[in-house]
This record gives C-alpha cells, structure tokens and sequence, in this order.
C-alpha cells in the first residue's frame, strides 16, 4: 500500500503518451507557431518516433525534421513551415526504449490576429 | 514440424486479421482498460492482485441472507500472438445471518482468449474465449460447486474516437462488453447467459485528442465508468435474471490501475444491500518488458 500511495503523484503509464503539447491539444493560437513539440509521459527512442503536421486539405505542412527537444529524452519536436489561418492535424507515434508503442491525433487552430 | 506446432503456427499466422495488440489493451490509438467486473477483450500479459470485494447476498434456496468477502487474483499470459491463457482463484468469507462464518476457497477458473479482430482506426475489437470453472477444486465448506462450468464467450471493445468533430467532447467513451453462455457439466444445475458492460470515459483520451486539461495526477488520467453484469437462467425452473450495476472510477498509473465499483443490485433477486471491490491491476509489460508482452511462442 505504501509503494502505490507513493506511485499516485508519478505519471501514469508506462508506455509513451502524449502528456503535454505546444501548441495545446484542440487550441487556438494567435501566431501560427514554428514548431510543433510534443512531451511524453516516458522516454522515447526518437529514430522510431515521429510527428506530421498536416492542413485541412492534408497536405503535409512540417519540415520532417523530428528531433528530441534539448536536452531531453521524453519531448519531441519538430520545425512547421509558415502556418497560416486555419485548423491543422498533428500525428504522432512514439516508442519507448523498452519497445512499446503508442500513437495519437490532436488538433490545433491558428487563429490569427 | 508436428500437428501440435502446425496448429499452434496457424493460430499465429491468423493474427494477421488482427492488428498489433500485444502487451496492453490498444486498438488504434485507443488504451482499454481492464474493467473489473466484465473482463476486456484483450489477450494480453496481466495480473490482477488483489480484487476484494463485499456483498451482502440475499437469502433464497433455504439458505438465510449472507454478507460476503471475497479476495482473489488472476493471471494471464500471452502464449502465442493475440491468444492467452489464464488462471483465477479466490478466497471466501462468508457470514449466514444467524450462522457460523464460512470460509474457504472458490472453484479454480481458467480462461483461454483470442482476439478475432482488431481495428484500430475504429477503435475496436472482437474476441472469443472459453471459461471454464473447475468443479470440486474449491472448499466444500463454502458450497462450491462439485460440477465443472464451461462458458464460450464472446468479447469486444468499441472505442468513438472516429465520431465526427461535432460530437468530439464524446471521443473519449468507450465500451467493452461480454456475452457467455454457461454449459455446467451437471445435470441438475441450469444454463445460463452470462452478460456484462462497461461505459467508460477517459480523461486521458480526453487530454490527448480533444482538448489539454491542466489537472494533476492521479485525476488527469482517471477513467469514470459504470459497468453492468449479471446472469440470466435459461432452464430448470423459472428464468431468473440477476446482477448488479456498478459505477465506479479507474486511475491509470505507470505500472498498475487501481479501480473502486459500487455493487448496486440491479433488482431484489440480486440483493438489496450495495457492497463494493476494489482492484489493482498491473501492467506486466511495463513492470518488466523483458519477460512480458510477448507471446511464449512466434512472438515478434
């Protein structure tokens, strides 16, 4: 019982999920950002991860440069060209060191000025 | 190769209807949980460890009303892709009104599971399996039963990320859900259906998919549910349906789910008093992936 309380303040899941996104999962954002970033809940194998931008006509709009962010092992990103006005689709699949995989859709909307 | 391995190489080979689903419950980009009540539709590598539960049963049969503790575990492993094996045992603590206590351990139950179906861009899946209960393996002191209880089920899971973006803020629900059919190998004992639910939603689905939620954990990746189950007789005598309606929540941790159900009866046949059960789940995969989430045989 002591060992599951002190798990409850970890993050959940031991497989790879999307645990916080830039720009937000479903936002709106006012300037069209320059690159999407994706943090997982646990560390990725970045050469067997990915991320796509796509517009609403499905064209593929990122740079395909994925890369881990900085210095860390859990935060994906990748370089977007210049967004403009409208909704666009974010695509990701990730693995963890251990080989498990995951993969997930969001949205996000430029909104502009 | 023997007929024995070839049997084994053509149920592998059959995966091939069926998307990777090892280790967890994923179809797409969907996570099933396992729901306590009605079993997943997963063929995966897990333990359940403990599941205790309380009841109060109503009397009937001659018998007097009776409040009930039950403890008990299961273990499942993947043998060759998309099928798995599985064992159940547990423990009872029964107290009749007006009676001494009884205690002692239920029939062993084994199960066999293999996913028919998976469709990930759907979310959903189809399984099929066999439970058997084994007679007379269990405590004479709690009237277990001395006949075996076969039941061919079906299983399956239907995930609604795939509704349109006008219905979006309902992605993140989910089913599961069980039909069995009982064949109990005494004659004198009656068939019967056995049936379950679960509705789900997930705020981890939720967070991912819809809309960012700033909440902190355990709450950002809980599952509120409820979950139905119950038995329906066919036959020696009148059908009786019985069960109880369960709402509760899940929260996901990274190497085990804890979930908590009420146990509502569903009717006064079932009882007239709400118990509850609490139950640990852990992710063998993740635990140690070195020596789960894949097959014993033909694994990738």
């Amino acid at each position: 019982m002591v060992m599951m309380a002190s798990c409850v303040v970890q993050e959940a899941f031991g497989h790879a999920f999307l645990d916080k996104a830039t720009p937000g999962v479903g936002a709106t954002v006012d300037v069209a950002p320059a690159e999407v970033k994706i943090a997982f809940t646990d560390d990725v194998n970045a050469k067997e991860s990915g991320i796509e931008v796509m517009d609403a006509a499905g064209k593929e709009v990122d740079k395909q440069d994925v890369h881990l962010d900085g210095e860390t092992k859990d935060t994906l990103a990748v370089s977007v060209k210049t967004l403009s006005v409208g909704t666009y689709t974010v695509k990701w699949h990730a693995m963890c060191p251990d080989g498990h995989k995951t993969e997930g859709t969001f949205e996000f909307t430029v909104k502009g000025k | 190769m023997n007929f024995a391995t070839k049997v084994i190489a053509l149920i592998a080979a059959l995966g091939g209807f069926v998307g990777s689903a090892f280790g967890h419950g994923f179809a797409g980009e969907r996570f099933f949980p396992p729901t306590i009540t009605t079993d997943d539709p997963f063929a995966a590598d897990e333990l359940a460890f403990p599941t205790v539960s309380y009841f109060k049963n109503p009397a009937g049969d001659g018998a007097p009303a009776s409040r009930e503790i039950d403890g008990s575990f299961e273990f499942d492993k993947l043998i060759v892709p998309h099928l798995s094996l599985g064992v159940s045992e547990g423990y009872s603590w029964i107290h009749p009104t007006g009676e001494s206590h009884q205690n002692g351990f239920q029939n062993l139950s084994l199960n066999v599971k293999y996913e028919l179906l998976v469709d990930g861009p759907h979310e959903f899946i189809v399984s099929v399996g066999v439970e058997a209960d084994v007679g007379g393996t269990g405590s004479k002191s709690i009237d277990r039963d001395s006949f075996s209880t076969f039941t061919p089920t079906v299983y399956f899971g239907k995930g609604f990320g795939d509704l349109p973006k006008s219905l979006e803020w309902m992605k993140p629900v989910a089913v599961t859900g069980t039909v069995g059919q009982e064949f109990p190998t005494s004659a004198g004992a009656p068939n019967a259906l056995d049936w379950g639910v679960a509705v789900e939603y997930q705020i981890s689905y939720l967070r991912q998919h819809v809309a960012a939620l700033n909440w902190p954990a355990p709450f950002k990746d809980m599952i509120p549910l409820v979950e139905i189950s119950g038995s329906t007789t066919e036959n020696r005598g009148p059908s009786t349906t019985t069960g109880t309606v369960n709402p509760g929540v899940l929260f996901e941790m990274k190497y085990f789910q804890v979930g908590v159900e009420a146990l509502i009866p569903m009717n006064r046949d079932s009882g007239e008093n709400v118990g509850a059960v609490i139950q640990v789940w852990w992710f063998l995969d993740d635990i140690e992936p070195k020596l789960f989430g894949k097959p014993l045989f033909f694994g990738e």
